[in-house]
C-alpha cells in the first residue's frame, strides 16, 4: 500500500471541520477515512463500479440479485452462520447494487471491527450463491415486485421514468428487474457475474468512526489488499432526448389516494448550473413547509399532505420532478396549482430574501448532516463518486454564497420546464 | 408532521460515559430535561405534551393530530410561515408528531441559534391562532394524510386489528382519526382541545446538545416561565376489560399479498414485566437469526416478520406482524407463526439467545447515541410513558431479566384467549 495523507478542511465558524485521510491499498483500492472518537462505532463501505448498467435486457436485475445474494452463503459459512455472527455482535453488513455502483457496507461497534472486516471480506470474495438460498431470495424479490406493482407511489415513479426515458436507457428500468426477467436469473448467472465483474479495479472504501487511520488502513490492506479480479469497463450514461408532453394514468383498485408526478429529464451533477438549480429547487419545493409549492397546494388550498420537488442529478442526467399525494377528485386542481406555481417561479424568479434564506440553510445545516458517522461517510462517498475533491466541505460555503440572484433565476428559467414541456404520471383509483 | 408509530424496541440509552441528564421544574409546572453533549455544535430542542389519541372520544378522533398541524399555522408574534422560514434560515430542521400518549415538536439546529427555537415553542404553547380559514384548508390536508395511509394494506389491517382488540380504551381508535370525524370536527372543538392540554404543567421540555445547562434552563425559564399554570388536564382513561377469547377480523380489498397481524394485550410500561417483553420481542424478530425470521422467512413462507411491544402509559399491545409470500397458504402461515410462539412458551429461550439479544440492545444503544435528536427523543418518550431515567437504566434492567422471565411472559401473554388475529386478504383470493 502507499502512504497515507490527510486533508484537513474547515470552514470557519459556520461549518464543521472535516479531516479526511486517504491511502491506497496494495491492489489499488483507495481508502478515505474520517476519525470520530465521540462514540465507539465504526462504519465502512466499499463501492465498486458494478451496477445495472452491465445488465442485458433479458437478465434485468442480475447485478442487483448478485449483490443481495452475496451474503447467502460463502465457501466457509452458511447463510445461517453469517446471520448468527452479525446478530450476535449487533452489527449489520449488507450489499446492494444500484444504477451506478455496488456498495457493500458495514456498521459495528469498534471492538467488533476485526470480526466485521473478516465477514465482509468473506462475503465479498467467496460467495457461493447456494441453490436453495437463491431460490428463496428470488421468491422474496418476486413478492417485493408484486408489492411495488400494487403501490401507487412506486407505480407512478415507474410510469414517470417510462415517460421520461426511451426504451433501453439505463435510467428507465427498475434496477431490481421485473416479474418477467427475475425468473430467468439462475445461480450460474450470479456466479458468472460475480466472477467476471467483481474486483478491486475502481473500488474505494470510505470509513468513519472510532479508529486510528494508519492502523485501520493496515488492517484493510492485510484483509483486502491481496484481492485481485477483472477490470470492469465503465459504461457511459447516454443523454436522453426530452420527451413530448403527455399524461399517463394508471388505475389501481382498492386505493383511496392518487400519486401524481410531474417533471422531465434534467441535468447531470457535473453541470455548471447544478448548484444554482439545486438552490432554486429548494425554494420551489423543499424549504420550510415544502417551499412555494407547499405554500400554495398544501397550505392555501389544502389539496395534499405531501408535495415536494426533487432534483435527481447524478452521473447522468436524472429527472427533476414534483410529487404529490392527492385525492383523485383533486388531481386536476393539484395539477393547476403546480402549473401556476411553476410558471410564476420560472417567469418571476426567486427573491433576494428567499435566496438568502436558502443559502443560510444550505450552509448552516451541514453540521446536522455531518453529525453521524453514516452522514459523514455518505458525504465523502459523494465527493469521490462525483469527483468533488476532498476539500469540498471546505469550499461548499463559498460555492453556495457566491451564487447570485441572476444565476439562480437563470438556472430556474433554463432548466425548470414549463408545464407543457413535462410528462405527467398518475397512479390511483379512478375518480368517483 | 406525522403520525408517530414508535419502534417496538427502545432505542434511547445511556451507557457509562454518556453525559447524565438533569431535571428541573419551573414554578408553573413545566418539566425540563437537559443533557449536555458537546461533540457537535448542534442542539435538539423538544416540547412534549401529554396529549394524543388516548385523550380522544368518538366524534373527536384525530383531534390531537389535527391540533398539531394547526400549531404550525402561526401566532401573532410568528405569523404563518415565519417560524418555518426562520428555523430554515438558521440551518435548522423542525417537525411535529402525534401518537397515542403524546404530541411532540422539535427543532434541531446549530447551537448558536437555539434561542429562537425556544422562543417559537414557548409562543405557540398558548398563542396559536386557529383561524377558521386555516382550519378549513387543513381539513383537506389531514384527510389527505389519512388517505395516504389508507392506500397501504398494512395500515388498513393495523386500524382494523386495533379496533377489534379494544372494546373501550381509546388506544383502539386511529390517531389520525376516522374520516367522518375529520370531515365534521369544528374549529372550536380543536381550539378547546388545544387550550385544555397545551399548558406548562402538562408539558416536558427536552434539550440535548451543545449548551451550558444553567444557561439553557435560564433561557427556557425566560420564555416559558411567564406562561401561567393551567387547569390539570389529566383524564380518567378507560380500563379495558380482560379479553376472554380470540377475536378475528378480516380486511378484504385488492392487494398484492396476505398480511397477518396478531395483537396481544400486555401491561403498561410501568409494569415489572416490561423488560422481559422487550427481550421477547428481540428474540422473536431482531435480525435474520431470530425465531420468526428463521421459521417463516428463511423457509420461504413469509416476506417479512416482526414482533414487539410499545412503551405506553396504559396497557397496550404486543404485536406480531407477518407479510406472506404470494404463494403461501394463509392458514399454513398462521399455524407456523403460532407454532413459533408456542414452542418458545413451552421450551423457553437459550442462554445464547439471551446473550445475543442483550448484545443487540447494547449495540443499538451505542448507535443511538450518535445524534442529539435521537437522545432527546428517547428521554421524552421514556418520560411520557414512565420516567426519563429509564433512558439511562434500561440496559441494566435487561440484565436482570432471566430466561425463565422471557418464557413466562410469552406463556402468560402470547396466548389464544388474549389474541386478536387480523388478516389482510387480497380480494378475489378464495383461500
Amino acid at each position: 500500500m502507499t502512504g497515507t495523507g490527510t486533508t484537513a478542511t474547515s470552514s470557519g465558524s459556520r461549518a464543521p471541520r472535516l479531516a479526511i485521510s486517504q491511502a491506497v491499498l496494495s491492489n489499488g483500492i483507495r481508502v478515505y477515512g474520517y476519525e470520530n472518537h465521540a462514540t465507539p462505532i465504526i462504519v465502512f463501505r466499499l463501492a465498486l463500479p458494478v451496477s445495472a448498467l452491465l445488465d442485458v435486457p433479458e437478465l434485468a436485475g442480475l447485478a442487483s440479485l448478485t449483490a443481495s445474494g452475496m451474503n447467502r452463503g460463502t465457501t466457509s459459512r452458511t447463510f445461517a452462520e453469517i446471520n448468527e455472527a452479525t446478530d450476535g455482535a449487533g452489527m449489520s453488513i449488507g450489499a446492494g447494487s444500484g444504477r451506478h455502483q455496488t456498495v457493500i457496507s458495514a456498521r459495528c461497534l469498534e471492538e467488533d471491527f476485526s470480526l466485521a472486516l473478516g465477514l465482509f471480506a468473506d462475503i465479498l470474495f467467496n460467495p457461493v450463491f447456494p441453490d436453495q438460498e437463491i431460490a428463496q431470495l428470488k421468491g422474496q424479490l418476486m413478492t417485493g415486485l408484486r408489492q411495488s406493482d400494487n403501490d401507487t407511489g412506486a407505480v407512478a415513479s415507474r410510469t414517470f421514468r417510462e415517460l421520461c426515458y426511451p426504451a433501453g436507457h439505463p435510467y428507465r428500468q427498475r434496477t431490481q428487474g421485473d416479474l418477467e426477467t427475475v425468473p430467468n436469473l439462475t445461480v450460474e448467472h450470479l456466479r458468472e457475474f460475480h466472477r467476471n465483474h467483481f474486483g478491486p479495479s475502481g473500488g474505494y472504501i470510505v470509513v468513519g468512526g472510532d479508529f486510528d487511520f494508519a492502523s485501520i488502513v493496515h488492517q484493510f490492506d492485510e484483509v483486502l489488499g491481496h484481492w485481485s479480479g477483472p477490470t470492469v469497463t465503465h459504461h457511459a450514461i447516454p443523454d436522453a432526448p426530452q420527451p413530448d408532453h403527455q399524461r399517463r394514468d394508471v388505475f389501481l383498485s382498492g386505493k383511496t389516494q392518487s400519486d401524481l408526478i410531474i417533471g422531465r429529464t434534467s441535468i447531470k451533477r457535473s453541470h455548471p448550473d447544478f448548484y444554482a438549480l439545486r438552490i432554486a429547487n429548494m425554494i420551489l419545493g423543499r424549504l420550510g413547509m415544502m417551499g412555494r409549492l407547499g405554500e400554495t397546494v398544501r397550505e392555501a388550498r389544502g389539496l395534499a399532505y405531501g408535495i415536494s420537488s426533487d432534483l435527481d442529478a447524478g452521473i447522468g442526467a436524472g429527472p427533476w420532478s414534483v410529487r404529490a399525494g392527492v385525492n383523485p377528485t383533486n388531481i386536476d386542481a393539484a395539477i393547476d396549482g403546480i402549473k401556476e406555481v411553476l410558471h410564476r417561479f420560472r417567469d418571476g424568479g426567486v427573491t433576494a430574501e428567499e435566496l438568502d434564506r436558502a443559502k443560510r440553510f444550505s450552509v448552516g445545516s451541514m453540521a446536522l448532516q455531518l453529525e453521524t458517522n453514516d452522514g459523514v461517510a455518505g458525504a465523502i462517498a459523494d465527493m469521490v463518486l462525483y469527483g468533488l475533491g476532498l476539500d469540498y466541505i471546505d469550499r461548499y460555503p463559498a460555492i453556495v454564497e457566491g451564487l447570485t440572484l441572476d444565476e439562480v433565476n437563470q438556472a430556474a428559467s433554463t432548466h425548470l420546464p414549463r408545464f407543457e414541456e413535462t410528462v405527467v404520471a398518475v397512479c390511483g383509483p379512478p375518480a368517483a | 408532521m406525522a403520525i408517530e408509530v414508535p419502534v417496538a424496541l427502545p432505542t434511547g440509552m445511556a451507557p457509562s460515559g454518556r453525559p447524565q441528564a438533569r431535571e428541573h421544574t419551573l414554578s408553573n409546572g413545566l418539566s425540563i430535561l437537559t443533557r449536555e453533549v458537546r461533540t457537535s455544535p448542534i442542539v435538539s430542542f423538544w416540547v412534549w405534551y401529554r396529549v394524543g389519541g388516548r385523550h380522544e372520544v368518538p366524534g373527536t378522533t384525530g383531534a390531537s393530530h389535527w391540533v398539531e398541524h394547526m400549531v404550525f399555522k402561526g401566532t401573532d408574534r410568528f405569523p404563518k410561515g415565519v417560524a418555518d422560514k426562520t428555523i430554515a434560515g438558521c440551518g435548522g430542521v423542525r417537525n411535529g408528531m402525534t401518537w397515542v400518549d403524546y404530541t411532540a415538536y422539535y427543532e434541531t439546529m446549530p447551537s448558536r441559534h437555539i434561542a429562537i427555537a425556544i422562543a417559537i415553542e414557548a409562543d405557540r404553547m398558548t398563542n396559536a391562532r386557529f383561524l377558521p380559514d386555516e382550519v378549513a384548508s387543513e381539513r383537506g390536508v389531514v384527510i389527505s394524510e389519512r388517505e395516504g395511509s389508507e392506500n397501504q394494506p398494512g395500515y388498513a389491517l393495523f386500524e382494523e386489528t386495533s379496533a377489534a382488540a379494544y372494546k373501550l380504551h381509546a388506544y383502539g381508535q386511529p390517531v389520525v382519526g376516522y374520516k367522518h370525524d375529520l370531515r365534521t370536527m369544528t374549529r372550536d372543538t380543536l381550539f378547546n382541545h388545544y387550550r385544555r392540554f397545551y399548558v406548562p404543567n402538562n408539558a416536558i421540555v427536552v434539550a440535548v446538545g451543545d449548551f451550558d445547562t444553567d444557561e439553557m434552563v435560564s433561557a427556557i425559564d425566560k420564555e416559558f416561565g411567564p406562561i401561567p399554570r393551567g387547569a390539570d388536564p389529566s383524564i380518567v382513561a378507560s380500563v379495558e376489560p380482560v379479553q376472554e377469547g380470540e377475536r378475528r377480523v378480516t380486511v378484504r380489498r385488492p392487494g398484492p399479498v396476505p398480511i397477518l397481524s396478531q395483537a396481544y394485550h400486555v401491561p403498561a410500561n410501568t409494569h415489572p414485566d416490561t423488560p422481559a417483553l422487550w427481550l421477547l420481542g428481540a428474540v422473536l424478530s431482531a435480525g435474520r437469526s431470530s425465531r420468526l425470521y428463521t421459521a417463516l422467512v428463511t423457509t420461504g413462507l413469509a416476506q417479512s416478520a416482526g414482533a414487539g411491544s410499545s412503551d405506553t402509559r396504559d396497557p397496550y399491545l404486543f404485536r406480531v406482524s407477518v407479510t406472506s409470500r404470494s404463494e403461501t397458504d394463509p392458514p399454513r402461515l398462521e399455524a407456523a407463526t403460532i407454532a413459533v410462539l408456542e414452542q418458545l412458551a413451552q421450551d423457553g429461550v437459550t442462554d445464547a439467545e439471551l446473550t445475543k439479544v442483550r448484545r443487540q440492545f447494547r449495540a443499538g444503544y451505542v448507535f443511538g447515541s450518535e445524534g442529539v435528536t435521537n437522545q432527546a427523543r428517547s428521554l421524552g418518550q421514556h418520560e411520557i410513558s414512565d420516567t426519563w431515567r429509564r433512558a439511562e437504566t434500561y440496559l441494566a434492567e435487561l440484565d436482570q431479566v432471566t430466561a425463565e422471565d422471557v418464557q413466562r411472559v410469552c406463556a402468560t401473554y402470547l396466548v389464544e384467549r388474549n389474541r386478536t388475529t387480523g388478516w389482510f386478504l387480497p380480494e378475489g383470493d378464495s383461500r
